[in-house]
């Protein structure tokens, strides 16, 4: 080791020293003639490099100047450390000085005659040690025969190595218990060392904690001694630890970097996190330099990486990846994928500006079209023409999220009944869907179908002579489901514990009983008179509009208030930063109820649970699972205190997270695809479709057209199809969930590896042993006969939803080669558009095997509108296998 | 969680592998038996005693049962019911009385043994005259005893409450497990745990849902997992042979630990429902050539035969009836009815409920009857909560009513020590007594707990052990106690 000088300063004097003597004190003088003196000259120096660095032997560089005259020059220095005992300081053990030709400079730096500057080289010498970055101070002495001028100090810096990635120095660990308590947090934790040793970011992760954590340290090994406090306010979230920046300052025992250095290399340092149940530590892991290795690095992506994110995109943001929408952002990425996500960008920002597509406008037609049903069996047949054909495939996408959040269903008999209530109520989710979460909020909360769905429609102010109270069902869920949730969350959707360790609710039925006082007094907007025309409603308790099949028009516009039953009293609401307290309101008119309302809503939304609460569950609906803390803080930054929904989905869209190709050989990473989901994928690779066009029609092939007026809205040769009730084979439907509580949880976790992980899969509540079977056999159904759901007036042929072929059959007759080669490329295929292809890409080949090797043989003459055998094996044997399931 | 419950997952997945291959087997023993032969080891292992299975018929989105169980007579408990229910209350001449052999428990020692059942639970009232069926009341999720004074914070002391009252999630999911924060485990699926020596059948999960998953039948281990059958059993795969069955079948042996614990997780569940298809196809067939009618049986008793409750407990029935001599003898069946969420119009819908539901349990009843295992089966009716007393508006039947804490729970079956009342009816005040809020929200006198419990320890799990499954039970004074009124199995 060298040794440290710290502040002690080493002057090196040399030379010219001797000229001191002469003139001084006039003491015994010799009588020289006096010559007119010549004016000394006058030396200044400044620095021309001021970084030197070890490994690469780079010097620093100092310029030394004189002016006046021309003679030899002898110029006397010298070089010290630095000043700050805790910086490091280079010693004459670490550097040589020499001069441009690479002689070395001894006690004198030296001019020869008519030399008016010259260079200095400060050059580190190359030992094996690891050293802080090191100050040299050089400063020019007085001298007889010069004059110093203003700059005659200058200040080097030594480096080990450049900050160039390549120069990263990786530190790695593991968390496991600390002292044997017992616990099952694990975790794993990076430190990368910058090239000049200075400083690094440290990361970690970690999870299963028993409580919530409370502080963290660095400490010394063995002592425990604390060397570094990593402070919750410096950190970019309260949960885990990312890209913290760690200068090594001198902590604890130490008092100067390079000490600190040293017992990094030498493995004494280890970070603890410290929970609320083991206030003394919880876990620990200790900082082991690996020089084995590699920095991480971001490797260049292949055109076949980028060509795999390009459908996991589509996956994400569009109801499946279809040739088209490839082609369309494959044009635009360059071949390595550099661009891709500013491509991705301005792909979503083309998709803010696309005309939205109307579910409601697209049923009308549809029951126009087939006069003689009942308009609420025909459902929400809509859905299908608008997730496979209508351009719009963001909004609608985000909207089918945001209707498994904001529920309501067609399992409610009343709700079934008014089908045009329903299509209007996903075209109040689809308008908003770019827009503020706080708008559709309101939105929501106002529109007559929630609240039949969860009745606050006709609810009443309490009335104490009769003894009755308001409805709180809404008052509940639009806490508990559709803003902030149970309990106190981080920006990063972890819990927030109270002094009792235990997470802290969000509200009490005290609350919940005041907030259903804010939704009394909401009635419908219109009503129907005798004759069925639309009339203003003027009575509160009206629920009637019109008979079936009627334009049910107030089912579809937003309820008013009914101030005379509407409480205006004092209500003490939530908390977050304070206590929400509406006050009671002289004015009692609907222009204050909606006020108050507004107020309400304002508060829901900006609480500060709500956005990691639904950020959570919006990224679970578009990209995984299990978002990390990290990835969750980011898009709860971009939804913001008023929900800013476009934000939001670029945020979830274009995280690393979202679009690093590493989680594809994650074995954890996405999520279990909604069986609904992958139904609309198969059907937009392959086109589905009926005989009964939305636009023009063509009678030569048999396709009638129906004109409507928005056609243009949908891809060309968009049809109508109606598939009947899919919930028995798909166990879901588009506004169909058993409760508010949606199809699944947001936290299930299935028995087994999940839990034992603490890993959700909120979309495996769907698959049951006998739901399995229901959807092989849904596929089965497909492929064999189609879908017909009531198909008078039209003619079987024209009605039935079959699946479209031609793509399969063209790649398999382009497919140069054998059977073998012609079943590979038609698997890959379908595994590209359907799998973004994992399936050729993972290590087990089983699947992928057993699909090539069934086509084989399989038979395929040409036949009227049957699937032949090699087809149906394709699509049935991708559409159920297991790989398929999974969006990664 | 802790790392060896890899090995877990790992047997597991072997397990299924082992296990696909016996299925082959068995399927072939089977049709070389013949139908005939399955009856006829059914048939003589049907008379063991040393069958018992459960039946919890959960009532989803918290039935309002103090409208199911309903005070009549003229002393203060019915008054204090007409005076707090309002709009909602029934009127006596709509019930149907119940015949209580002596004065049911009643909080503030009132004192009454005038009830009757709702209008549309005729049925159910005649099964409780006959002592078949007992009334649980005012249970709930409890962690521990609290008073009123306790739980408004007027005592100074701090007694855990079960966290997020009156919210349906929480409270189902505690209601079928235990009322604590975090969740681990269903007390459906801890029992089965606990009775694996009586469970010996690979092929079948003693654990069969027709509600799919669920919380009850969460095991902790993991090592059991449900068995989700639909309303009407089992349908098979159509068109699943030649190449096409070939094809899937070995893609979805060739998962293994390398693939996506999603994926893995879909496999074995593919796993699970082909080995388990030919035992119960065999059941199913053993059961309706068994001269048992029970779509006969079904639509006699009303709305029965078209209900999802009424299908549901059809399908359990011939599960029950078809069951081989190798079958598992402690199952655990998990039936659920959804639309108790009544906010809204509660008196009508709360009506049709009641319909399905009498009906549903009638001809369950009389088909276990005629089968003849209506002593081995024990059926439990409850419910996440009840609701408020105090109705939501003032409109007879457009009002509905919110979310409650307790309610009255019911056991049937022919080990039932029935036409009693259990538990402590509340004395249905305001404001006082039992009420927090001031509407008719009671806390439970009784934990839900207490009731499993004595359930589970019928099933076959010792007292001693049965803390194993309901830890707050340390907490109670114990159920099987005569004095605290809750044992609800005659005494053998």
């Amino acid at each position: 080791m060298r040794a440290y000088l710290g502040n002690i300063s080493i002057l090196i004097f040399l030379g010219f020293i001797s000229s001191c003597g002469g003139g001084g004190g006039g003491g015994s003088s010799v009588d020289i003639p006096p010559t007119p003196p010549e004016p000394a000259p006058i030396i200044s120096i400044s620095v021309t490099q001021s970084q030197a660095y070890e490994k690469t032997q780079e010097v620093a560089e100092l310029r030394i100047e004189r002016s006046g005259t021309a003679k030899t020059l002898s110029i006397s220095y010298s070089v010290e450390g630095s000043g700050d005992d805790s910086f490091g300081s280079a010693s004459i053990s670490d550097y040589e000085l020499i001069y441009e030709d690479g002689s070395l400079v001894e006690d004198s730096i030296n001019l020869s005659e008519n030399q008016d500057s010259i260079i200095i080289h400060v050059r580190p010498k190359n030992d094996a040690q690891r050293e802080i970055p090191e100050t040299l101070t050089l400063t020019l002495n007085d001298g007889s025969s010069y004059d110093l001028g203003d700059e005659i100090v200058a200040s080097i810096t030594i480096n080990e190595a450049t900050n160039e990635i390549s120069n990263n120095q990786l530190f790695l660990g593991t968390f496991k218990a600390q002292d044997s308590v017992p616990t099952n947090a694990s975790g794993l934790l990076s430190f990368v060392l910058q090239g000049d040793n200075s400083k690094g970011t440290l990361t970690y992760t970690y999870a299963n904690l028993g409580t919530q954590r409370t502080d963290q340290h660095i400490h010394l090994w063995p002592s425990g001694t604390i060397i570094h406090d990593i402070k919750d306010e410096d950190l970019q979230s309260s949960g885990n630890v990312s890209d913290y920046e760690w200068n090594i300052e001198p902590g604890g025992i130490f008092t100067n970097k390079q000490q600190m250095l040293d017992a990094l290399f030498n493995g004494e340092f280890y970070i603890n996190i410290h929970s609320a149940a083991f206030p003394g530590g919880e876990i620990l892991a200790h900082l082991v330099f690996d020089a084995s290795a590699e920095p991480p690095e971001q490797l260049p992506l292949t055109e076949q990486d980028v060509d795999i994110d390009i459908i996991r995109f589509l996956t994400q943001a569009t109801f499946g990846a279809t040739p088209e929408s490839y082609s369309e952002l494959r044009s635009l990425i360059d071949v390595e994928g550099s661009n891709r996500e500013q491509v991705y960008e301005l792909w979503i920002d083309q998709q803010f500006d696309i005309p939205e597509t109307s579910m409601l406008a697209l049923d009308n037609h549809t029951y126009d079209q087939f006069p003689s049903y009942n308009h609420a069996a025909l459902k929400t047949e809509s859905f299908w023409p608008i997730a496979v054909y209508a351009n719009d495939q963001l909004r609608q996408r985000v909207t089918f999220a945001l209707s498994e959040i904001l529920v309501i269903s067609r399992a409610d008999g009343q709700v079934r009944n008014k089908p045009r209530g329903i299509g209007s109520y996903w075209d109040t989710l689809s308008s908003n869907a770019f827009g503020s979460y706080r708008k559709l909020i309101e939105d929501v909360t106002m529109h007559p179908m929630m609240g039949l769905y969860l009745s606050h429609l006709r609810n009443k102010k309490a009335d104490a002579e009769a003894g009755t109270f308001p409805d709180e069902n809404y008052a509940r869920e639009v806490m508990q489901l559709f803003t902030f949730g149970l309990v106190h969350r981080n920006i990063d959707g972890s819990i927030i514990l109270g002094e009792d360790n235990l997470p802290i609710a969000t509200y009490s039925n005290e609350t919940i009983q005041n907030m259903a006082r804010v939704f009394t007094g909401l009635g419908l907007s219109y009503g129907v008179n005798s004759a069925e025309e639309t009339i203003e409603n003027t009575n509160f308790n009206r629920g009637f509009c019109g008979p079936a099949n009627s334009t049910h028009h107030c089912w579809t516009q937003p309820m008013k208030f009914f101030p005379n039953q509407h409480d205006f009293d004092e209500k003490k609401l939530f908390i977050d930063d304070g206590q929400l307290v509406i006050p009671s309101s002289a004015s009692q008119d609907s222009d204050q109820a909606l006020m108050e309302l507004g107020l309400v809503l304002d508060g829901l939304v900006s609480h500060q649970t709500t956005a990691p609460f639904i950020a959570r569950r919006l990224i679970q609906r578009f990209v995984t699972s299990n978002p990390s803390s990290g990835y969750i803080e980011r898009v709860a930054v971009a939804f913001g205190s008023d929900g800013d929904l476009r934000s939001t989905i670029k945020a979830i869209l274009l995280d690393t997270e979202a679009r690093s190709p590493s989680v594809l050989n994650s074995k954890t990473f996405g999520k279990f695809k909604e069986p609904l989901l992958q139904m609309t994928a198969v059907m937009r690779l392959l086109e589905a479709n009926s005989k009964i066009a939305l636009g023009a029609g063509d009678e030569d092939v048999g396709i009638v057209g129906t004109n409507y007026q928005f056609a243009h809205h949908f891809s060309d040769g968009a049809t109508l199809m109606k598939l009947g009730s899919v919930v028995p084979v798909l166990g879901q439907e588009v506004l169909s969930a058993p409760s508010v509580f949606n199809f699944f949880s947001p936290d299930f976790s299935p028995t087994g590896e999940l839990a034992s992980q603490g890993l959700v899969a909120p979309e495996l509540t769907l698959i049951t042993e006998s739901q399995i079977y229901a959807m092989f056999n849904g596929y089965d159904k497909f492929i064999n006969s189609g879908y017909n759901s009531r198909r008078l007036p039209y003619p079987l042929d024209q009605s039935r939803v079959l699946l479209n072929t031609s793509r399969l059959d063209e790649v398999w007759n382009n497919k140069e080669g054998d059977e073998t080669a012609k079943s590979t490329a038609l698997i890959d295929y379908l595994d590209f558009y359907l799998n973004s292809g994992k399936l050729k890409q993972t290590d087990n080949q089983g699947t992928r095997t057993e699909l090539i090797y069934a086509l084989q043989g399989a038979s395929c003459g040409p036949g009227g509108t049957t699937i032949c055998e090699r087809n149906s094996l394709a699509i049935y044997g991708t559409a159920v296998a297991p790989e398929f399931q999974i969006q990664q | 969680m802790t790392r060896n419950c890899n090995s877990h997952t790992l047997s597991r997945r072997d397990f299924l592998k082992r296990t696909s291959s016996v299925a082959v087997a068995s399927s072939l023993a089977a049709n070389s038996l013949g139908v005939m032969g399955l009856l006829n080891a059914s048939e003589a292992l049907g008379n063991s005693n040393d069958y018992k299975a459960l039946v919890f018929i959960f009532l989803n989105g918290g039935n309002d049962s103090f409208n199911m169980v309903v005070p009549m007579g003229a002393g203060p408990l019915r008054s204090n019911y007409e005076l707090n229910r309002g709009v909602v209350s029934l009127t006596e001449n709509s019930l149907h009385q119940l015949d209580l052999g002596s004065s049911a428990k009643i909080y503030g020692d009132i004192g009454s043994s005038d009830f009757g059942l709702h209008n549309q639970c005729i049925d159910m009232a005649e099964m409780f005259n006959n002592q078949e069926m007992a009334i649980l009341c005012n249970i709930g999720n409890l962690t521990a005893p609290i008073t009123r004074d306790q739980y408004l914070g007027n005592t100074g002391e701090s007694i855990e409450l079960p966290p997020r009252l009156f919210s349906h999630s929480d409270q189902q999911r505690q209601f079928q497990s235990e009322p604590t924060g975090s969740f681990s485990y269903g007390w459906g699926g801890r029992l089965a745990e606990l009775l694996q020596s009586y469970n010996n059948n690979p092929l079948v999960s003693p654990l069969i849902s027709l509600a799919g998953l669920n919380p009850f039948q969460v095991t902790l281990q993991g090592e059991i997992n449900p068995y989700a059958l639909g309303n009407n059993g089992i349908v098979p795969l159509n068109r699943f042979s030649g190449a096409r069955s070939t094809m899937v079948t070995n893609y979805m042996t060739s998962i293994d630990t390398s693939s996506h614990l999603m994926a893995q997780k879909y496999s074995d569940i593919f796993g699970s429902a082909t080995v388990a298809q030919d035992i119960i196809e065999s059941a199913f067939s053993t059961a309706e050539s068994s001269g048992v009618d029970f779509d006969g049986i079904f639509s006699a008793a009303g709305v029965a035969d078209d209900s999802t409750v009424g299908k549901r407990l059809k399908t359990v029935a011939k599960m029950i009836k078809g069951r081989s001599g190798e079958a598992n003898k402690r199952p655990i069946y998990f039936v659920e009815m959804n639309g108790f969420d009544t906010h809204a119009n509660m008196l009508p819908n709360h009506s049709s409920q009641m319909t399905e539901l009498n009906a549903a349990i009638k001809a369950f009843r009389d088909t276990l009857y005629e089968q003849g295992d209506y002593d081995n089966v024990l059926s439990y009716v409850g419910s996440e909560f009840a609701r408020t007393l105090t109705p939501n508006g003032n409109d007879a039947n457009a009002s509905g009513t919110d979310h409650g804490w307790s309610g009255n729970a019911l056991a049937f079956g022919g080990m039932v020590d029935g036409g009693k009342f259990f538990g402590t009816y509340p004395d249905l005040l305001i404001n006082q007594g039992l009420d927090v809020g001031g509407r008719g929200r009671f806390i439970p006198t009784h934990s839900s707990s207490q009731c499993s419990a004595v359930i589970a320890n019928w099933m076959g799990v010792s007292q001693s052990n049965i803390s194993q499954i309901f830890p707050s039970l340390n907490n109670f004074p114990s159920p099987f106690d005569e004095s605290v009124n809750i044992n609800f199995i005659k005494s053998s």
